[in-house]
């Protein structure tokens, strides 16, 4: 029987919620969790001997430690394979996955760059979680949705690669039925470069054979995209552009500085009904003559974090009481009388990018120079 | 958002404790605070302690407002 190790957070593991985020690397025997449906579905040829699982926060705050620790405990169960997750749209859950298989190896034969163990490794996220863009290259990575509802339906198409990793044939060079990806860069032959085997795109370029040149493609293409019509490029371009920095605040004594946070920091009651996931919009509030942000008048909603210490005084999360006693003193000019909110958790990129647009609509209207934006 | 709001023109501190996140993004200036669920604050300090440390944390973070270009 082949042996393989299980990572999950606190919570798949069963150890607690957001509250027990700070726990620190662990091990329990057998298949935990989402492991035991794993372990239904992928019959007696493989076993799960160990769940190892840490705290989100903790990976978050200690990745080297954490990552050195979980790579112990992972050797001592000497598996044949790694699967981390389903990590789902959950940004430090997939972190975490991403740093664990990145360090214990890779597709089989071809461990990850800088790996210190060279097992085969499998994880699985939705391909917006920040965790997908660090190893997407390096390490196969299942798709999934942002929401454990389709578990199911991840475990079985995993169940399906890790008995294809497993096998004999996919460490056999030139195989061309296999899951041979024993050629450089993980750009296999005979493995489609992502979608067909459910995996995220790696982003390699893979040769195939089509009917049609290039030349009539381009066009087409081009025809496609003049009349306005649906188009797919055949070179996506990486979604994310650089930007060059604003000129710094020369004279913070003189110097108006807004603050916008992530955290979901909302008047009780949340009366603009700020989302706890999925954030699709913002909510501005007056600070008035608020020397601090009240436990009283104030609340997260954020559904991503350990609220507790914000809840119990939100000048943690947006340091107003701080911020008036640098004014008081001189050392800022002042405060625009405006905090921003929304919750940044499974949030798109373009949804926070169009928030940010409008926020710095009304900044600029202002004549704000800077912004605090902090994030759980 | 960081990105976005250093793109009006704004020079925007990004404070958050998943760096990587925010280095992926493309923001500019990213300070790492206290921890995840905090980080203006730490409630293990006592109340004093706790606002010296959150001064601190906000000069640092002023100081990266004033920084004129942050690029490598």
């Amino acid at each position: 029987m082949k042996r393989i190790v299980h990572y999950v957070n606190q919570f798949f593991a069963g150890l607690g919620g957001e509250e027990s985020a700070g726990l620190p690397p662990g091990v329990l025997e057998g298949a935990v969790g989402p492991g035991r449906l794993l372990q239904t579905l992928l019959g007696e040829g493989a076993g799960i001997v160990a769940t190892v699982y840490c705290g989100d926060d903790h990976f978050s705050e200690n990745e080297e430690e954490a990552t050195a620790r979980l790579l112990d405990l992972v050797k001592e169960a000497e598996p044949d394979l790694l699967f981390a997750g389903p990590a789902f749209g959950s940004g430090r859950y997939g972190l975490a996955c991403a740093g664990l298989c990145r360090a214990a190896g890779g597709w089989p034969g071809t461990p990850a760059v800088g790996a210190e163990l060279s097992i085969p490794v499998l994880t699985a996220m939705s391909p917006s979680n920040p965790g997908a863009d660090l190893i997407r290259r390096d390490i196969p990575v299942v798709a999934t949705g942002e929401s454990s509802g389709d578990m199911r339906a991840v475990l079985e198409r995993s169940a399906v690669l890790i008995a294809k990793m497993l096998s004999a044939e996919a460490a056999a060079p030139g195989n061309e039925e296999g899951l041979d990806i024993s050629s450089t860069a993980g750009i296999a032959r005979g493995v489609a470069p992502g979608g067909e085997e459910g995996l995220l795109p790696r982003g390699g370029r893979w040769n195939t054979r089509v009917s049609r040149r290039a030349a009539e493609r381009a066009v087409d293409l081009l025809l496609a995209k003049l009349a306005g019509g649906p188009m797919e490029t055949e070179i996506p371009l990486p979604p994310f552009q650089e930007i060059d920095p604003a000129p710094g605040i020369r004279d913070l004594g003189h110097a108006k500085v807004a603050l916008v946070t992530t955290g979901g920091l909302v008047p009780r009651g949340n009366p603009d009904g700020i989302k706890s996931y999925l954030s699709t919009h913002f909510g501005a509030y007056h600070l008035e003559s608020r020397e601090q942000l009240a436990a009283d008048d104030f609340e997260s909603v954020h559904g991503g974090f350990f609220t507790a210490a914000v809840n119990e005084d939100p000048n943690r999360l947006i340091p107003l009481d701080v911020l008036r006693d640098a004014v008081r003193e001189g050392s800022l000019g002042g405060l625009h009388e405006y905090f921003y909110s929304t919750t940044g958790n499974g949030t798109p990129v373009e949804t926070a990018a169009d928030m940010a647009r409008d926020i710095a609509a009304s900044l600029e209207e202002d004549s704000v120079d800077g912004v605090i934006l902090t994030s759980a | 958002m960081a990105k976005e709001l250093e793109r009006a023109g704004i020079p925007t501190v990004h404070v958050t404790n998943l760096v990587s996140v925010s280095e992926n993004t493309g923001a500019k200036r990213i300070m790492s605070g206290r921890a995840i669920p905090h980080v203006f604050g730490d409630p293990s300090l006592d109340a004093d302690e706790e606002r010296r440390l959150r001064r601190r944390l906000v000069e640092q973070a002023l100081d990266m407002l004033r920084e004129q270009d942050n690029a490598p």
